[in-house]
């Protein structure tokens, strides 16, 4: 009897460490498979929630609106987050390091920027998102419209209403 | 199931590509709902924006109004409400993030309001841009009228609020003129939706007269009152029903003649009261109250749970704070005296707060140097009227305790008092940890950390003593300084401390 939920115990924490060392696949929208750790794909919400509903995990997940860039770009976050330690002082200076340099190179491409933005709201994870959304920020703060629509490639589209309106509330009128 | 989810997301895509192209370079000129930075450049014609850029085509492609709406509010929420205002002239979709920007802040910074401007400039850009914010999704809504004097908005506030006061709101500042009617805050305006949300109020120099139909304010973790009208009556109704309130500020609020926090109250940490001077009793039974920061009313202890209260800050005279003190609040970290009648002769018992990490005492002497007070006894017993140490040099030598753990030591308006130096000396011979001694000729705030750019004014009093404070400071003090103390000896301010002459 002993002997029996002794092994069974053991069965259960096999299976515990194998899932924490389990491999869930991704598909990109133009087909590729990434193959990531589980502990890394939980920094999505969406899909930890339907991993830890039973869902596909064998069958791997399709991201059909990821396309195989943003989706290696927004992995290699995951990798770094999930797969990590964050308890010592340390540690978390290793990783508010590589996040500066990571959103760093991001920014230099606005286009790719904005990818990894949808696809990390997309999946909810939320440091990416927070980290992404910030940057976004950043580059509009003081500059002027001009600027900002240059900056960000942005068509001026208001109608004769819009600008009858905020002509109205513009404090220099 | 898993594929649900995802498809969801994919209903998610943007609806772009429907936003009409206007060529209006004069308009986009102009731009800049708020205050502008001056910085904008004249008008340059929209083709000279692409023109010859090979790149404009890819950033198009993806460029931030394509964002879905929740992206884009997401970024606005990292930004103030000016840049937020400056972007609305970017494009529609900014435009109409603005309108649902979450924190509406107004006051004269933010408003950019010229040097001569009246109230009714303030009034009407409120009014305009209120009327144009949708009223979904404001967090919060600050008013304040600091720095304007003569405005009064009181004829408006009610319709004001009608927009902000919407379920979601959390935060609400009404920082009000003194004006000759009093603007009663319309209670009626707490639906249950906006109780359900509300998390931090503020409110000054108005009316509340909240009745017990008031129904739960399920959130209210910050309650701040300066210079309401409320009796305790009307209090206690708000506090029975704002069972989540961890902080409690009562400034000025001289209708309030008896406070009694009950035990309900779980969660209340904090408790300011200052200047309530019709207040004639403080009671509190609230079981978590860590922090008392009391000004201009006495409290009888035994009538407030103090054995975990952590951080002490109330105006009392040193020899009472020492007499009784320790056994009331054996937990106290944190003690800032503020003394304005020091005896001379009190008794001075030996006491000993054993889990103390700050202590700061402000001593209200109107001149530094005209009141005898023995600034030494603050260590020892024995006692000695004020006296400059240019009059008698022999120093005391007391042999104290070693404080193994004193790091950072600062005393200000510091005199050449025969007193204030015996106490230096004693620091730096027995606080064998100190790190930092900073010594500060004048008191107060200064000009570089100021909002107001100003240093604390001083009377000719003090600063005709500053000389002399750090001539003590040189002579007696410098010497004995060890090189692992790092001392910083600050004069009065070259800029707002200049002598009147004569």
């Amino acid at each position: 009897m002993a002997t029996g939920s002794g092994a069974a115990a053991a069965a259960a924490d096999a299976e515990e460490k194998e899932s924490g060392s389990r491999m869930i696949t991704l598909t990109s929208n133009e087909g590729k498979a990434f193959v990531v750790t589980e502990a890394s794909a939980r920094q999505s919400a969406t899909i930890r929630s339907m991993v830890d509903d039973g869902g596909c995990v064998d069958k791997g997940f399709p991201l059909p609106n990821v396309d195989s860039k943003t989706l290696a770009r927004v992995i290699q976050y995951c990798d770094e987050h999930g797969n990590k330690e964050a308890h010592t002082v340390d540690e978390r200076a290793a990783l508010a390091k590589f996040d500066k340099d990571f959103i760093a190179e991001l920014d230099a491409d606005k286009a790719f920027l904005y990818d990894v933005t949808m696809a990390a709201n997309y999946l909810h994870i939320q440091g990416l998102f927070a980290l992404t959304t910030q940057c976004i920020a950043d580059t509009i703060k003081g500059k002027t419209p001009e600027e900002i629509r240059t900056a960000f490639g942005i068509e001026y589209d208001l109608t004769a209403q819009d600008e009858e309106e905020i002509k109205e509330e513009d404090t220099h009128a | 199931m898993g594929m649900l989810a995802l498809n969801r997301l994919l209903s998610l895509r943007r609806d772009s590509r429907r936003r009409r192209r206007h060529h209006r370079p004069q308009i986009r000129a102009r731009c800049g709902l708020i205050a502008s930075t001056g910085k904008r450049k004249t008008s340059p014609c929209q083709q000279d924006d692409y023109d010859g850029d090979s790149q404009a085509g890819k950033i198009m492609r993806n460029s931030i109004p394509d964002l879905p709406e929740d992206i884009l509010f997401r970024i606005q929420s990292f930004m103030s409400m000016r840049e937020a205002a400056r972007a609305a002239c970017v494009s529609r979709a900014f435009l109409h993030s603005w309108r649902c920007h979450p924190n509406l802040i107004f006051n004269k910074d933010t408003i950019g309001l010229k040097r001569n401007a009246f109230g009714e400039n303030f009034h009407g850009k409120i009014g305009r841009i209120l009327r144009n914010h949708s009223g979904i999704s404001l967090k919060t809504f600050q008013l304040d009228y600091s720095g304007m004097c003569g405005f009064d908005g009181t004829s408006y506030l009610d319709s004001w609020l009608q927009i902000a006061l919407k379920p979601e709101i959390e935060e609400l500042t009404l920082f009000l003129p003194e004006t000759n009617k009093q603007y009663s805050f319309p209670c009626s305006l707490l639906s249950d939706g906006v109780r359900d949300s509300l998390r931090y109020i503020k409110l000054r120099c108005c009316a509340l007269h909240p009745t017990p139909e008031l129904g739960p304010l399920r959130s209210l973790s910050n309650l701040h009152l300066l210079y309401v009208s409320i009796t305790w009556a009307e209090l206690e109704c708000l506090l029975s029903n704002s069972l989540a309130l961890e902080h409690l500020e009562l400034n000025h609020c001289k209708g309030i003649i008896c406070l009694k926090i009950p035990c309900t109250l779980q969660q209340l940490s904090s408790l300011n009261v200052v200047e309530c001077s019709g207040l004639k009793v403080i009671e509190s039974k609230a079981p978590n109250l860590s922090s008392l920061f009391v000004r201009g009313s006495r409290v009888n202890f035994s009538l407030v749970e103090t054995l975990q209260i952590k951080k002490l800050d109330m105006g009392c005279a040193i020899c009472d704070a020492r007499a009784k003190l320790p056994s009331i609040m054996p937990n106290l970290e944190t003690l800032v005296i503020e003394s304005g009648h020091e005896m001379v002769d009190a008794p001075m018992l030996p006491t000993k707060f054993l889990y103390l990490k700050h202590l700061t005492i402000h001593m209200i002497t109107g001149s530094t140097i005209s009141r005898p007070y023995d600034y030494f006894s603050l260590v020892t017993q024995v006692r000695m009227v004020h006296e400059s140490i240019f009059t008698d040099s022999q120093l005391r030598h007391i042999p104290g305790h070693r404080h193994g753990h004193l790091k950072s030591v600062k005393i200000t308006g510091f005199s050449s008092a025969k007193s204030l130096v015996e106490l230096t000396c004693y620091i730096l011979n027995n606080a064998v940890s100190l790190e930092c001694l900073t010594l500060d000729t004048i008191y107060g705030s200064r000009c570089d950390q100021d909002k107001y750019r100003r240093c604390f004014p001083m009377i000719d009093g003090v600063l005709t003593e500053a000389p002399r404070g750090l001539a003590a400071i040189r002579t007696y003090i410098e010497d004995k300084v060890p090189s692992t103390v790092n001392l910083t000896v600050l004069e009065p301010c070259s800029r707002c401390h200049v002598r009147r002459r004569g």
